[in-house]
């Protein structure tokens, strides 16, 4: 039965990001299209935010435990490459502890939080960074998807029994070089023993269409773009389909792992590493 | 009254003792009890928190004391925010740590009760035969997110254990455990109902050992194993 293996220091898995650089990037992001906020600086901050998620989630009293290995490719004008900057910086994949102690910086952002006695009060909190926005040039989204099968070739020799990868391609789907469906199907059947590889698209766009979670059609997705991005990403696995469904969102067996204008940390939860009370939020 | 409680335990396999985040009172391997009132408790502390183990050790001690929650708490965060910690773990302890609580009271008049919170289990053993098991009955009642005690606030719902009380006679066991071990019990037991047969063997530090190693190399049909990789903690009590 696939997507059963342990997520172990000994038997790591993989996370793999995939983030468009391109010059579309600069167009005002969703919502705020009448605020200055580009879907760039809303691509910075998804991906930062996962992999802030996804560095707590390892964290232990001790230290962060070395479950995955993650790699960030940004694919845009200036080509397809790892995008960690700093100490990380020309790296494919690290560790997650190496990600948990190399942010590039660490902001004070303010959050909006209940004050237990039924009000809301500002509380300020580290925000770690490793991306800045960036936009210039094409979407070079097919070479991108063949660099990540090439990393996950690799990765999956070296770890044949692992919980097979997961790629999150984050983009505003206007692929520059050509169709994107082929390479996106290589890298979905690149398998470990316990599963496929799985690919999964956030599209960030300039719509003010409402956020859509985990959809099983295309039918009422916003654009071209969206459909195209929703078909290539992977219906979820049942166990993921059920935490979805537990989360209040209509799933059917054709659930793809595709958010458009929102974020994709709820998979993050969804990763099993041990117990996770009901009751921790 | 007279007993002899049996501690056994050990980590997740690929992790040091030190990692190791259940927590058992009385520890000691082996120990005679001569009292009026026994006390005994496990505890589990959750793996996606951290100081998980710190808060597993005071529920049990605490839970022979007068099990005082708001002081457990309290003592949690001021052994944890004392500390300096990088970005991440700050943020992990904002979240509190949570666990499992299964405590155990026995009374020279021939009763007993036990409080539980979780997955971890008290089983009732007599002339060999198991009796019950508690909280948990059923075996696929277990899953990887069940509802634990936290060091943070009631916020989330009362936390109020579920309580259970009977009655012991001579010759009667006890056994608290751990999910793990509680799940391997239960499904043993409505599979094949020998359960007993095989715990009863597990004497000892090595035949534990042995035991573990082997059930968690032993897959079920999907592939998974029957005892799941993860901590685990018996506490038998036998009532002499």
């Amino acid at each position: 039965m696939p997507y059963v293996a342990e997520i172990s220091r000994s038997n790591p898995s993989c996370f793999l990001f995939l983030i468009d650089q391109s010059g579309s990037m600069q167009d005002p992001f969703g919502a705020s299209a009448r605020s200055s906020k580009t879907k760039a600086s809303g691509l910075a901050d998804s991906v930062n935010r996962l992999l802030q998620n996804l560095v707590i989630k390892c964290a232990k009293s001790e230290g962060i435990r070395d479950y995955y290995y993650v790699g960030v490719i940004g694919y845009g004008g200036k080509g397809i490459a790892p995008a960690f900057g700093g100490p990380l910086s020309g790296k494919e994949l690290v560790p997650i502890s190496e990600i948990g102690n190399n942010p590039a910086r660490v902001e004070q952002r303010s959050k909006k939080v209940d004050d237990g006695i039924g009000g809301i009060v500002d509380q300020t909190v580290k925000f770690p960074v490793w991306f800045d926005p960036i936009a210039e040039g094409g979407t070079p989204l097919c070479g991108a998807l063949n660099k990540a099968q090439q990393i996950l070739l690799k990765w999956l020799t070296a770890h044949p029994h692992c919980f097979p990868p997961i790629v999150i391609n984050v983009s505003d789907g206007e692929p520059t070089d050509g169709d994107p469906y082929q390479p996106a199907n290589d890298l979905m059947t690149l398998t470990s023993t316990d599963g496929e590889v799985l690919l999964f698209n956030v599209h960030i766009s300039s719509s003010n269409h409402l956020p859509i979670e985990f959809p099983d059609t295309a039918d009422n997705l916003p654009d071209d773009h969206s459909q195209m991005l929703f078909g290539i990403s992977s219906h979820l696995p049942d166990y993921m389909r059920k935490w979805v469904g537990q989360e209040g969102i209509d799933v059917s067996y054709n659930t793809r792992g595709f958010v458009f204008n929102a974020d994709l940390v709820s998979v993050i939860r969804f990763l099993d590493i041990g117990t996770r009370p009901s009751n921790l939020r | 009254m007279r007993v002899h409680s049996t501690a056994l335990w050990l980590p997740k396999d690929g992790n040091t003792a030190d990692e190791y985040e259940d927590a058992v009172y009385p520890d000691r391997a082996a120990a005679n009890t001569d009292a009026t009132e026994f006390k005994c408790a496990v505890a589990d502390g959750a793996t996606e928190t951290s100081f998980a183990n710190l808060w597993a050790k005071l529920l049990v001690c605490g839970y022979a004391e007068d099990f005082d929650l708001e002081r457990m708490r309290q003592e949690w965060n001021d052994q944890v925010h004392g500390k300096e910690l990088p970005w991440y773990a700050e943020q992990k302890v904002v979240s509190g740590a949570f666990a499992a609580l299964v405590g155990l009271t026995i009374s020279d008049d021939g009763r007993w009760q036990s409080q539980a919170i979780g997955d971890s289990c008290l089983l009732q053993v007599r002339d060999r035969n198991i009796l019950f098991s508690f909280p948990m009955i059923l075996a696929e009642s277990f899953n990887n997110s069940p509802y634990l005690l936290s060091t943070a606030d009631t916020k989330f719902g009362d936390e109020l254990p579920e309580k259970k009380d009977g009655e012991w006679k001579k010759g009667d066991i006890f056994l608290l455990m751990t999910d793990a071990i509680s799940h391997w019990t239960i499904k043993r037991q409505e599979d094949h109902h020998d359960a007993w047969q095989w715990i009863e063997r597990l004497t000892d530090q090595e035949a534990f050992l042995a035991f573990v190693e082997l059930e968690r190399r032993t897959l079920d049909p999907e592939g998974r194993p029957i005892l799941r990789n993860d901590d685990v903690t018996l506490l038998r009590v036998d009532m002499l």
